[in-house]
């Protein structure tokens, strides 16, 4: 194929010898070693079956020859066949154990040969009756591909790339069995007794049917050739058909499939179902005989596979889209990288800032601590429950694109299999097979699950197990096991009576079990109220789509997808620890939040888990920050989305203008009705905030009344509402400078 | 232009586009089908795009020897599918460089009503075989895919990236006929029963976004006389409608409405339909009858009782088949455009099974997202759809619906069949109206509309004290829904500006609406 230039082969031929020979790669321990040629000597003694020669290696060695090599992949391909098969008896230190038939046939041919030349001196030996190489052959060349080389889209697999070695990545849709394929047909003559060998290139052959021997040929009719299966080289092969992946499909398009054809060491690589990776040379079909006139001038391609590699089972490191390069560093940089991401997600869905940071931390996720034999999960849940038409189901299946691992499902479970795991009967061979669910295939992901509260019976009871320990336990029709189900779940729930009914409990609007409400760290009411700013926000928006048919330029640009996830693929790569001085301020935030629920009357506002749940929330804060330790803003933060979820689950009687506690943060399994929360308005609780805080103290730093306002859910312009208007009423006095306040 | 061959284009290529891209040579290419039509000659044929199959390698180059004289003559094997005419003693060598075509399968344009294949192709008489594959015994299914041709298109000619599954395309180019390997793994068997089908190499191809012939002349036509075949074509939906003048703007509303851009998930411009209340007491047919006026109107319907066994049994959704590697086809895959129009007054109480949520869980995706899985198997594609959807039914839909409302019938017409023969016969009559009101239906939305920035701050501030005053009740949805209403008004009636009186118009109309709605439920 590669026409410019004409290569030298043989010039090729001896520098790949000493590639192979001499070629030095470090090790793990950083020790040189002969790579290649402690390899051919495991094949001269039949220790090792392929060989893969890494392009990276040869690249290494001579650059260009790599190239050489990657375009016309076939011709070099044979050429390391054949010097590796001159190699061989060099590095043979001992005779290799003859293994199977085919050994036994080698060593005896060999022995013929010799005995043969011996007495006739090489000349008068026919072609034909020379041993193809192919035959004596127990060793398979294999390429991989470089290392910087992309993988190809199905698509992209165009003439051009005839001969090349491509890698290309699919879905397996379906494979044959691995059937043994003729390499060198054997035949021996009936007359003569000589035996006939013909090398077959291609997917079919003619039978010899007349001995080429001197012979035969001298007095032409009666000898016959019989095809000796014993004598024959047999290899593995298999045919697979590969699919495109549906990301990889431009929109609007058909997914494209291509044949692979899998010989020797890579067969029995992948079943129908499985994502592959393929390094493979891309080839027309050799076709002979009648088929080749008939078809004329169509010639069907195919892949014949060099290395095939299962991507199911490997991390998402591999499926991951590579590394962020400088720009987009800088692109993500900047103090406002949180709420650039937060609003990157679903950018359709207008407002809801604070559930959107949340679905953030819920995709970069806590660290998982395993002290002393206790599991203490790393994973987020959140629940987001509210009026239909909120956009919670775009959430979720925003989350569910975004997420490299994800699985989107309704809790009324579409298939039979549900949530969790089921045992199913194979059809073909009647054994008892586990079948994963949504949450075990989303292992290490991100389960979505809408319509969270028609979730079937048998469901909600293993979801407990899930959302604490992680597992599902099975134990059906003789198969006992735990699966791994290490997900953060993503619920959305729809109130029970089609509106939100804030005067009922929790527990009533959305029909779940307390017990199950409080796994989820955070739950989420989202509301849609009237409020005049928002309301106009939302107006500009909407008539800015109709005129200029697009979306409005945001203040913050949203961000593309892949960067997303790419970045989000970087946090999760961080574990956090909390340094001691900080747990003091934990401890202290939580032994307040509790004395504050306390206060109002409940002792079961915040539990343990509450606790736990600051810690994954600020832990995934500093992941997100890429730091290696959790800081005490990311813990003001937490606490405050914390205080944010609560406030959402609050509401003001219209009457009293007092708020009313809609929820009972789940614990207790006492359900709890309407009850007074505190009769006040929002600037007199930062009152008694600030109050609370000071103590007994007289004077109070305004910093602090910031922060710990804050860690409470309220923004600075109603912390300032609240010191101007209790100024006013000298309740306090603030210093010029504005740093302090005195109570009087 | 009779007389050109593959040959004859390959040799003179650009003097052959120029000859064909004369104004008026391109309608005398005969149509596929025509008496006219031999293997090998130019012919034009319009379809849509029903799969795209895996391109085809060929050489492109081949040289013929002839044994005899020793003479040696080379060819280009573009447009061709086969060696042709190789006499005895002719030895063929194959060049070595391969090139690549794109084939894909296109069907008779779905949902195409009669009176628009007059204008589109002269002759649809002449049926395209059925094109029954017999070697597939394991899934019975793969047999359906018929009717189809295969269109041969040359990535140098045409850039490929732009064809999309579901557009109806308009090609010419030289007829062939020859089998399509669609799988190779059971070569042997297939090539003694696969049939061979037409195909076409595309040496031109035009994407088509209206069937309607589009010159500015007619477009202006159409535009200065809207106010008129608005009033008109309002009478025609009324009279239909025995008599409920609301009703019939919406449904006005319906037949005209087209999605103007895509955000995600957010479509504005979609406008299902549904008018429920179709009184049980009233012919049975009546849903039908005005059905059959609908495709009298709009150039590509559907219609599709929703019933229990339909649900169960129809293969909606196109799903592929992997013993043929190919996509089959499902009543919903259709082009743009098309009005579905879905007839739910005969449903009847009863269990829908797996596939039945399946083809439901399709019309609603279509209904609220415009778009739909197709099935792959291992894993389903999204595609998008610009299907109006219009539902009828007694009691609420069971599907969603952007805007329904109650029809409310005129007492004084109770004879159906009459009044709906009547509404044929006037426009049977008047074939110069009838004309006009199927291009103004076809085009009215696709004008260019302007809004104005100051009548948006109206819009937004009413929106703000629309949901002051009821907020339980307004929301985002509403502001979108107003837009369109009052946009659809102002298209409808010739006029290219938004103005507060449009606004208020609409938002009337909208209120009109919502009382009756409100005033039947009580």
């Amino acid at each position: 194929m590669s026409k410019a230039g004409f290569r030298d082969y043989e010039a090729d031929k001896a520098k790949l010898t000493e590639f192979l020979q001499n070629y030095q790669a470090l090790d793990k321990d950083n020790q040189k070693h002969a790579k290649y040629a402690v390899q051919l000597a495991k094949l001269a003694h039949r220790e090792q079956v392929s060989l893969y020669i890494e392009l990276d290696d040869l690249d290494h060695f001579d650059n260009l020859l790599a190239d050489a090599v990657s375009a016309n992949c076939r011709r070099y391909s044979s050429m390391i066949g054949d010097i590796v098969q001159e190699l061989l008896p060099n590095y043979k230190d001992h005779e290799p154990e003859n293994k199977d038939a085919l050994d036994v046939y080698i060593e005896h041919r060999i022995l013929a040969q010799q005995r043969q030349r011996m007495r006739q001196g090489d000349e008068n030996i026919t072609p034909t009756n020379k041993y193809p190489p192919e035959l004596m052959r127990r060793f398979e060349i294999y390429f991989k591909d470089l290392s910087t080389r992309k993988e190809l889209p199905i698509r992209d697999v165009k003439a051009n790339s005839i001969g090349r070695l491509i890698s290309v990545r699919g879905i397996v849709m379906r494979s044959t069995e691995v059937k043994p394929m003729v390499v060198v047909a054997t035949y021996s003559c009936d007359l003569c007794g000589g035996e006939t060998y013909q090398p077959v290139n291609s997917l079919t052959f003619k039978p010899l049917e007349f001995c080429p021997s001197p012979e035969c040929s001298a007095n032409k009719p009666g000898s016959r050739l019989y095809l000796q299966t014993r004598g024959s080289k047999f290899i593995k092969f298999q045919e697979l058909k590969i699919q495109e992946l549906s990301d990889q499909v431009p929109v609007g398009n058909i997914p494209r499939s291509l044949t692979v054809l899998c010989r020797g060491e890579a067969t029995r690589q992948a079943v129908p179902g499985d994502h592959i990776s393929v390094t493979g040379i891309f080839l027309p079909l050799v076709r002979s005989g009648f088929r080749q006139i008939q078809q004329g001038l169509l010639s069907d391609t195919f892949l014949e596979a060099h290395y095939v590699e299962c991507l199911n089972k490997l991390n998402e490191e591999k499926l991951g889209e590579g590394e962020l390069s400088e720009e987009e560093v800088l692109e993500l940089a900047g103090d406002d990288f949180y709420t650039k991401l937060a609003a990157s997600l679903a950018p359709e869905i207008y407002g809801h800032e604070d559930v959107k940071k949340a679905l953030l931390l819920l995709l970069v996720g806590g660290v998982d601590r395993a002290p002393d034999g206790m599991k203490i999960r790393g994973s987020i849940n959140i629940c987001l429950m509210g009026d239909p038409g909120v956009a919670k189901s775009q959430l979720l299946s925003y989350i569910e694109r975004l997420a490299r691992r994800s699985q989107y499902t309704t809790g009324r479970g579409s298939s039979g299999v549900g949530l969790t795991a089921a045992v199913m009967k194979d059809p073909l061979t009647n054994e008892m097979v586990l079948e994963g669910g949504a949450l075990v295939l989303a292992d290490q992901g991100v389960c979505c699950i809408d319509e969270f509260d028609k979730m079937a019976e048998s469901d909600r009871t293993a979801i407990h197990e899930v959302m604490e320990q992680q597992t599902i336990s099975i134990a059906k029709a003789g198969i006992m096991t735990r699966l791994n189900a290490r997900v953060s779940i993503l619920a959305a729930a729809n109130p029970a009576y089609g509106r939100y009914d804030p005067k009922r409990s929790i527990e009533a609007n959305i029909q779940l079990p307390a017990a199950l409400l409080s796994r989820f760290d955070l739950l989420w009411l989202i509301q849609d109220k009237p409020n005049r700013e928002n309301d106009l926000k939302l107006a500009q928006h909407i008539t800015y789509v109709h005129k200029h048919s697009r979306q409005p330029p945001t203040e913050v640009q949203a961000l593309d997808m892949s960067l997303m996830r790419r970045y989000i693929d970087l946090c999760k790569k961080k574990t956090p620890t909390v340094p001691v001085e900080l747990t003091d301020f934990l401890v202290d935030s939580y032994v307040d939040l509790r004395k504050d629920s306390r206060n109002n009357g409940d002792t079961t506002f915040t539990s343990a888990r509450n606790l736990l749940a600051i810690l994954r929330l600020s832990t995934a804060l500093a992941k997100l920050r890429l730091s290696d330790v959790v800081e005490r803003e990311d813990v003001v933060e937490a606490m405050r989305l914390l205080e944010m979820s609560k406030i959402s689950l609050m509401q003001i009687d219209e009457k009293t203008g007092r708020y009313v506690v809609l929820l009972i943060l789940p614990q207790t399994f006492r359900l709890n009705d309407l009850f007074d929360f505190r009769p006040q308005t929002v600037v007199d609780r930062i009152f008694n905030v600030i109050r609370e805080l000071a103590g007994g103290r007289t004077v109070v730093k305004m910093s602090d009344i910031r922060e710990y306002c804050t860690s409470k859910g309220f923004n600075t312009s109603q912390v300032d509402d609240c010191i101007e208007e209790y100024e006013m009423l000298n309740v306090w006095q603030v210093n010029q400078a504005k740093t302090t306040i005195t109570f009087i | 232009m009779d007389t050109w061959t593959a040959d004859i284009w390959n040799d003179n290529e650009d003097e052959c586009k120029k000859t064909l891209n004369e104004p008026g040579n391109w309608e005398k290419i005969p149509l596929l089908f025509d008496d006219k039509t031999t293997l090998g000659s130019l012919v034009r044929f319009k379809g849509m795009i029903q799969d795209m199959l895996n391109p085809e390698y060929y050489s492109s180059s081949f040289t013929i020897i002839n044994a005899e004289n020793e003479e040696v003559a080379s060819r280009r094997a573009k447009y061709h599918s086969s060696t042709q005419n190789i006499q005895p003693g002719e030895e063929v060598v194959f060049g070595n460089a391969l090139m690549e075509r794109q084939i894909i399968a296109c069907i008779p344009i779905p949902g195409l009503n009669e009176w628009a294949k007059d204008l589109a192709n002269a002759n649809q008489n002449v049926e395209l075989e059925n094109n029954t594959n017999k070697r597939i015994r394991l899934d019975p299914a793969c047999q359906k895919y018929s009717k189809e041709i295969f269109i041969f298109v040359y990535p140098e000619d045409f850039d490929t990236n732009e064809l999309k599954v579901n557009q109806i395309v308009e090609v010419v180019g030289f007829l062939d006929r020859r089998t399509i390997q669609e799988d190779n793994e059971n070569l042997h068997e297939q090539s003694s029963i696969a049939k061979e089908t037409h195909c076409i190499h595309a040496v031109q191809l035009k994407l088509m976004k209206t069937l309607i012939s589009e010159n500015e002349e007619s477009k202006n036509l159409i535009w200065n006389e809207a106010l008129n075949i608005h009033a008109e074509l309002k009478l025609v939906l009324t009279q239909a409608l025995l008599g409920d003048s609301l009703v019939a703007d919406y449904l006005l509303f319906y037949l005209i409405s087209t999605t103007y851009n895509r955000q995600h998930n957010l479509v504005p411009g979609k406008f299902s339909l549904n008018i429920r209340g179709i009184p049980e007491s009233i012919d049975k047919n009546y849903t039908k009858h005005l059905y059959s006026l609908i495709s009298y109107l709009v150039v590509k319907s559907e219609y599709l009782p929703i019933q229990i066994h339909t649900l169960n049994n129809m293969d909606m959704i196109p799903r592929k088949c992997y013993t043929s590697n190919r996509l089959l086809n499902g009543l919903l895959q259709l082009s743009d455009r098309t009005h579905l129009v879905l007839d739910e007054t005969d449903l009847q109480p009863g269990n829908l099974d797996s596939k039945g949520m399946k083809n439901y869980e399709a019309l609603r995706n279509i209904i609220s997202n415009q778009q739909m899985k197709y099935d792959f198997t291992y894993y389903g594609m999204d595609y998008e759809t610009q299907i109006p959807v219009l539902t009828l039914s007694i009691g609420k839909s069971i599907l969603p619906y952007d805007i329904d409302i109650v029809l409310k019938p005129d007492p004084s017409c109770s004879n159906i069949e009459e009044t709906m023969n009547s509404v044929h016969g006037y426009l049977k009559s008047q074939l110069h109206l009838l004309d006009k009101l199927r291009k103004y239906i076809a085009i009215i939305s696709t004008f260019p509309f302007n809004y104005d920035e100051d009548i948006l701050k109206v819009i937004e501030h009413d929106y703000v004290e629309m949901r002051k005053a009821d907020p339980k009740n307004v929301s985002g949805d509403d502001l979108h829904r107003f837009m369109m209403i009052s946009r659809l008004i102002a298209l409808c009636s010739g006029k290219n500006e938004f103005n507060k009186e449009i606004w208020e118009s609409g938002k009337s109309l909208e209120n009109q609406r919502y009382l009756r709605n409100k005033e039947t439920i009580h």
